[in-house]
């Protein structure tokens, strides 16, 4: 029981760190409303500046 | 191959996984790579008094090409800008207005300044970049009316084509940031001191918000710390909240507040301090800080006397921090 109810206060904190360091925590986009809005010149898909890839979202979480 | 991506554009520092969009609502992992959906699509065109930034000390009675796309990467309570900040790019009514446009816009709408404004310039940082250098080649000028919440390497280079920026600074107050902005003060301070140090012509501007940020203490914190750290002769704008978005349950902020506030910042040594948002005889005046007269009168956004002639009083002859002409 106590196991139970630490790794419960385990999730919660940690979950909560990531949602405030927003790490990967989007929200999904509906990619093809954005290709016909591109399509149609009310969007851009262009890269943008100052970004890197990275192998996980914990391992590069931001400050 | 993992498909996320890290954009550190801002201190969010957003990591991405697939068709993942960022906090600023305008940055998304498209096909494993990080891109803008907002370059060129303004959702907010307007030739605004410079005036209306505010800018007070930059070009005064000029006309600023006014420029703003959806999104941006702090989400206050009381924006009041909220109806395109806080929403996605998507589901705002865009323009196609890439940067030669802009500029060719400015120049034959007489504008002096291209204004990057009313949303976040942050967010749409590479038109912002991209229209600015472009600008400058055509003998306009840049300014931006930033939240100040971008990261070091990002804004040195920004700044290089920026000449003024009014930076919000929302409170003194780390916990207000977070718990009203969803962001933090520490990388704004910064920002307004490297843009200083970039030589950009920086003034400030404090909503102040009934209860939230108007303690005379927290006030007066503020203004030590521009003194110390931007100079006393940083213009400072006091502007009023109105009840707005998330936060609408406080009332518009007292005139008396604004005008306490303004005691305060030129009884700690500010030179120049002027309320905005609501009429104060006289609070939207500049007067010269070494022999006091008045060097420029508005109404208003409106201009109707300027007294500085090479960037000096034109009765005592003192500097007057700006850009004016």
């Amino acid at each position: 029981m106590l196991l139970a109810t630490l790794l419960i206060i385990a999730a919660l904190v940690v979950n909560g760190q990531r949602r405030e360091r927003n790490l990967g925590g989007g929200e999904r986009v509906d990619v093809k409303r954005i290709e016909r809005l591109s399509r149609e010149g009310r969007l851009g898909i262009r890269p943008g500046e100052f970004a890197r890839k990275v192998q996980s979202p914990e391992e590069e979480a931001g400050p | 191959m993992s498909g996320y991506v890290k954009c550190e554009l801002c201190p969010r520092e957003c990591v991405l996984g697939q068709n993942q969009r960022g906090g600023c609502r305008s940055r998304i992992n498209y096909k494993g790579e990080l891109v803008t959906l907002v370059y060129g699509k303004p959702c907010a065109v307007h030739k605004d008094p410079i005036e209306k930034k505010p800018l007070f000390h930059f070009l005064p009675g000029s006309y600023a090409f006014s420029i703003a796309t959806a999104g941006c990467n702090l989400h206050c309570k009381f924006c009041q800008n909220w109806e395109i900040s806080q929403v996605n790019p998507e589901d705002t009514n865009n323009n196609d207005l890439p940067p030669e446009r802009v500029v060719e816009l400015a120049v034959s709408s007489g504008c002096r300044t291209i204004a990057y404004t009313y949303s976040e310039p942050v967010i749409y940082y590479e038109y912002t970049y991209d229209t600015s250098a472009l600008a400058r080649r055509k003998g306009i000028k840049n300014v931006l009316v930033t939240a100040g919440f971008i990261n070091e390497k990002p804004l040195r280079k920004l700044c290089r084509v920026i000449d003024g920026a009014n930076i919000d600074i929302k409170a003194f107050s780390e916990d207000f940031y977070r718990e009203i902005c969803s962001g933090s003060l520490e990388p704004v301070l910064k920002a307004c001191k490297i843009s200083v140090e970039m030589g950009v012509m920086v003034e400030i501007t404090n909503l102040v918000v009934p209860t939230l940020n108007d303690r005379p203490e927290m006030i007066k914190q503020l203004c030590g710390w521009i003194i110390q750290n931007l100079g006393p002769d940083t213009p400072l704008h006091f502007s009023r909240y109105f009840p707005l978005y998330q936060l609408r349950s406080l009332p518009p902020t007292p005139a008396e507040t604004l005008s306490m506030a303004r005691e305060i910042a030129l009884a700690e040594g500010l030179d120049y301090v002027y309320i905005g948002n609501v009429e104060v005889p006289e609070a939207d005046n500049t007067y010269c800080p070494s022999c006091k007269k008045l060097l420029v009168r508005r109404q208003g956004y409106f201009v109707s006397e300027v007294n500085i002639a090479a960037g000096k009083c034109g009765y005592c002859q003192a500097k007057i921090k700006g850009v004016w002409e």
